[in-house]
């Protein structure tokens, strides 16, 4: 099972929020983990604590996995505007499967996106929090 | 049977206690959470720590906790930390038998952003999602500290 960012990762990547990994400035950047300083317009994805679920089948448990998603920009509507756009993209996403042995019962955002202090190039910062239902499959 | 119906009048007891209880149990189980985010949470002045609160509907823990003034924020902190407490007594609900409710939280004005700030740097141990990370691995003393005031006790 991937840490549930990398799944939410893919999904910003597949619905064209943003590139993956990339330093290219025409475009946003998704990154995991740990906010590069380049380029400006980031969207970061970090695993939060989540709960380990009751168990089903007598053997494997059901993940309620929580991530953060944060977004900066220069601009304080372009970082706001982005932060809505991961929300709507990911909200109730309802059921997928992702290879090898990982099943998605939904995805709930669960807040308005969260404006955090500027950061040290007075760069806007939201944050907005998700939780993934899921669990491993045969 | 000899002796039947006083154990069940004792059993029948425990019974109508047991909603009772479940708020104790919970209120325990809630002070647990607190002091797990407490032990997580970045240190400066000690002031988020200090701000730290659980509520029920008719009580709470930690209602006039120590600011260190050394910010001048004292006097700020401690008037936020009186509201909130009070807002979130007024939020749960007052049928402490059929809808028992127990809340953790900070009072201090900066909370939310420490908490919500994942690139921030702290010391070891300590962390943003102090409070979500309580919650996370503290579930089962929460379900634990229920269980406890719940059962039937042959003493009572």
């Amino acid at each position: 099972m991937n840490p549930v960012t990398v799944d939410i990762k893919d999904l910003l990547v597949e619905k064209s929020i943003g590139e993956w990994g990339t330093i290219k400035e025409s475009v946003w950047g998704i990154f995991i983990g740990k906010e590069p300083d380049n380029p400006t317009n980031t969207i970061t994805l970090y695993d939060t604590p989540g709960v380990v679920g009751k168990q089903f089948d007598n053997k494997r448990h059901f993940f309620h996995s929580a991530f953060q998603i944060r977004v900066r920009s220069i601009d304080y509507l372009d970082s706001y505007a982005k932060a809505q756009a991961c929300i709507e993209a990911l909200d109730r996403y309802g059921k997928f499967q992702v290879e090898p042995n990982t099943s998605y019962d939904n995805i709930i955002m669960e807040d308005e996106p969260l404006a955090l202090p500027e950061d040290s190039q007075g760069r806007t910062i939201f944050v907005t929090n998700g939780i993934a239902y899921r669990r491993e499959i045969a | 049977m000899e002796g039947l119906e006083e154990v069940l009048g004792t059993l029948k007891n425990q019974v109508r206690l047991i909603p009772f209880r479940t708020l104790t149990g919970m209120i325990a189980g809630g002070l647990t959470i607190q002091r797990r985010a407490q032990n997580l949470v970045p240190r400066d002045l000690g002031n988020l720590r200090a701000s730290a609160f659980t509520t029920w509907s008719k009580g709470a823990k930690n209602t006039a906790p120590s600011f260190s003034n050394d910010h001048g924020d004292a006097s700020k902190l401690n008037k936020r930390h009186t509201q909130v407490v009070a807002e979130s007594k007024a939020s749960l609900s007052t049928n402490e038998i059929l809808h028992p409710e127990v809340e953790v939280g900070f009072s201090a004005f900066y909370a939310l952003f420490v908490h919500e700030d994942m690139e921030a740097k702290h010391l070891n141990g300590k962390q943003a999602k102090f409070l979500q990370q309580a919650v996370s691995q503290g579930m089962p003393d929460v379900i634990k500290a229920i269980e406890t005031e719940t059962i039937i006790k042959e003493s009572d």
